[in-house]
């Protein structure tokens, strides 16, 4: 017959006590409490607009030497995230921000357009068109300016406010431990101020919106901060640094052996 | 041994059965499958959002369906409501599976649902939306009409569409296209631009078109009109008249009793047929010209040219004559009395068929209009009883109900003439009628052998009325393109030019 050891019933209670001393410490600081709330924040549909244009572009020679990647950048979309305190979460598109995603989208459009019509006239040898020579050759052979042409006649190359919303409308459940924001299977870092959730990155899962970390959570009616930046952003996407195209590339040191 | 073998039968036995169970079974259920498939399976359309401009001032989505081809756009007759709501070409329409229903002068009444745009799914998927283009049952202010259109559900209501071109004739509404934009003015009627539509090679869909004033002899607008081509029932015109001419000159008698020959009866029996004749059966001109006008019965012309001339080929000389005596020219030439495809005698047999040009069809039509006008008092018949023969008759002539000015005459179709026309209107001008005719032959189908025939039919009674067509920008200034390809090539191409003029 074993004996009876209180020595062990001794330490174990030491460890039960002190694990939950552990969880009532943890527990103590709710860091979900941050996210109770309404934020604005904004999404970058540019890439949706770069298929459309990349469409509308590829009847056109020359064009794979245009990535519409390096022009068509940035046009954010105005969304409202909502975080309630019973673990449910939902994102909605803000028709207001529409009409200006709408412009900024066709002022880039003429941008690229632009571009390849200069591709274009180098390719066939017709140089030294700059901006204005060729906003003037445009304007006396189309009788419009490249900004009407491109509003008039290349259409389609926004997503309309039905199908944004489409995408970006969504809930869900989400959960919150100390810097790691946990909704549909997607683990994201964040840092949470006063007033503002910047979420920085996806820790695991497959990033919904690649383009759009850091996302900034700004809470209704807060005064909205300075930009954050954010250093060394990884993302679940590769992505290689392109040439700026103005730098002279370092010539290599040739090293003689003797 | 033996109890062994029986035991291997028995299992090959029972994989037979079962195997042929299973085949069985996926036969019964492909089959049972297939029809649906099949009965399911419309004409594949594109779907596309078209911008409508009304009056210059207010913009709409339209939706538009493209069956078979490109541009081939049938524009919704809901959202074509909507946009027309308060203008002075406002209507109604209440779209059921097969049926359209059309009141003029009433603003539309929206169930709430249906003028949505395509969604972009809709619009990216190519050739996605099935629907049947048909006849479907429609009437306009009560009035039946027959002009082919698609029904579909759209966005939880049936919704029809109809071509650019009917729309603009059956609202009497000025429209044009500017790029890929629709414009309409509700103030202004729709005026065939005759020049337009030649430019664009619109009668191209027929292989002959010609309308002119049968009053005054004038040739209107013609299209390959001194070409050769087969006419196919429209040679009932020239049976018809030869007939008339015959009673004119007492050879025979509107109330002359005729027997049905057995040749007869042998025709309305082949897939020829049309009405089902009895040898020996007594019947009269007035049924069988009714008979050969309205239904186009190939047996009743037969028997009309047996009463004439005592046989088919010596009728078929009489109308070959005759033709050089109206002077028609050489290119008219007659095989047989109903437009029916004669093979030859000859060892090598040719496949024959009657052929005219539309200027001598034109010619032929004037003459029987002049000479003999109570012909329309048959061809304005929409169905008729042909009491001699216990039969009833309906009006190949759509046109008829798609023109209440319509005045006949005779529709023709086989494989080698296509769908043809001979339609006629009369206009009053300055208190006298003019007699406007309108020939088309060899369209590819149905639906261009009505569109193309009201579109002459019109421009010839708009013309003698004097209405001019507005004239449009429907060219984007400039002729700018709308691809990238086509803007980059006019850049260089403009850069070039102004490089050489500077260098000159």
């Amino acid at each position: 017959m074993r004996k009876f050891s209180f020595r062990k019933i001794k330490y174990m209670l030491i460890g039960v006590i002190a694990l939950t001393a552990f969880i009532f410490a943890g527990c103590g600081r709710n860091p979900a409490k941050a996210f109770y709330g309404t934020f604005e924040s904004t999404v970058d549909i540019s890439g949706y607009v770069c298929e459309r244009a990349d469409e509308w572009m590829s009847t056109a020679l020359m064009s794979e030497l245009i990535d519409s990647d390096d022009i068509i950048t940035d046009i954010r979309l105005s969304v409202t995230i909502k975080f309630n305190e019973d673990g449910t979460w939902s994102q909605t598109a803000d028709e207001s921000s529409y009409e200006s995603v709408v412009a900024d989208g066709y002022e880039k459009m003429e941008e690229l357009v632009r571009q390849l019509l200069k591709l274009r006239l180098n390719g066939a040898g017709e140089t030294g068109y700059d901006d204005d020579a060729l906003d003037e050759l445009i304007e006396e052979t189309i009788g419009m300016t490249l900004s009407e042409y491109v509003n008039e006649y290349v259409t389609d190359i926004i997503p309309s406010f039905e199908e944004l919303s489409d995408i970006y409308n969504t809930e869900g459940r989400y959960e919150v431990t100390e810097n790691v924001l946990l909704r549909d299977g997607i683990q994201e870092a964040y840092f949470a101020g006063d007033d503002t959730i910047v979420i920085t990155a996806p820790v695991s899962g497959n990033a919904v919106w690649e383009n759009d970390y850091p996302m900034i959570l700004i809470k209704e009616g807060a005064v909205s901060p300075e930009p954050v930046e954010i250093e060394n952003t990884e993302t679940s996407q590769d992505k290689t640094d392109s040439d700026s195209g103005d730098e002279e590339p370092a010539e290599k040191e040739i090293i003689e052996l003797n | 041994m033996k109890s062994a073998k029986n035991i291997f039968d028995i299992k090959i036995k029972m994989i037979c059965i079962i195997m042929t169970v299973i085949i069985m079974t996926v036969i019964i259920a492909a089959v049972m499958m297939w029809p649906v498939s099949v009965m399911a399976d419309g004409d594949k359309c594109m779907a596309e959002n078209i911008t409508l401009t009304v009056n210059d001032t207010d913009i709409y989505n339209v939706k538009a369906v493209c069956p078979y081809y490109d541009n081939n756009t049938y524009l919704s007759l809901r959202d074509m409501a909507n946009a027309f709501a308060g203008t002075d070409k406002a209507f109604d329409v209440s779209v059921a599976s097969d049926s359209i229903v059309i009141t003029t002068g009433t603003d539309y009444q929206s169930p709430g649902i249906g003028n949505d745009p395509f969604d972009q799914a809709a619009v990216d998927e190519v050739y996605g939306l099935s629907y049947t283009l048909k006849i479907n049952s429609m009437k306009i202010d009560g009035r039946e009409v027959k002009y082919f259109s698609l029904i579909g559900s759209v966005g939880g209501v049936y919704d029809a569409f109809i071509s650019t071109t009917d729309f603009a004739l059956i609202f009497d509404t000025d429209m044009w296209y500017r790029g890929d934009d629709l414009y309409a003015d509700t103030k202004s009627d729709y005026v065939i631009d005759i020049d337009i539509l030649d430019k664009n090679e619109y009668f191209s869909l027929s292989s002959g078109a010609l309308v002119g004033d049968a009053t005054t002899g004038d040739i209107l607008y013609e299209y390959e009109g001194d070409k050769s081509l087969p006419i196919a029932s429209t040679t009932k015109l020239m049976t018809y008249l030869i007939v008339m001419d015959a009673v004119s000159k007492g050879s025979i008698s509107m109330d002359d009793s005729i027997v049905i020959s057995e040749k007869a009866e042998w025709l309305s029996g082949t897939s020829d047929g049309v009405v089902a004749l009895t040898a020996g059966t007594v019947t009269n001109i007035q049924d069988m010209l009714c008979g050969m006008m309205i239904a186009s019965s190939n047996e009743c012309a037969l028997v009309l040219a047996e009463h004439v001339a005592g046989t088919e080929q010596l009728f078929v000389d009489m109308m070959n004559t005759t033709a050089a005596a109206i002077g028609l020219s050489d290119e008219t030439v007659f095989y047989n009395c109903n437009g029916l495809p004669v093979y030859s005698e000859d060892m090598i047999t040719s496949k024959n068929q009657n052929h005219m040009t539309c200027e001598d069809m034109f010619k032929l039509c004037s003459y029987i209009i002049n000479r003999y006008p109570q012909i329309t008092d048959i061809t304005t018949l929409k169905s008729t009883t042909l009491s001699s023969v216990g039969a009833w008759v309906a009006n190949t002539n759509s046109l008829l109900y798609n023109m209440p000015e319509c005045i006949g005459l005779k529709t023709g179709t086989t494989n080698k003439a296509g769908a043809c026309l001979v339609s006629a209107a009369t206009v009053n001008v300055d208190g006298t009628d003019h007699t406007i005719i309108a020939v088309e032959l060899g369209a590819e189908n149905q639906i261009y052998r009505i569109t193309v025939s009201q579109v002459l039919l019109t421009y010839g009674i708009q013309y003698v009325l004097g209405e001019t067509p507005s004239h449009h920008d429907t060219d984007v200034p400039g002729d700018i393109p709308v691809t990238a390809e086509g803007l980059c090539s006019l850049i260089v191409n403009a850069a070039r030019e102004k490089h050489e003029k500077t260098e000159e």
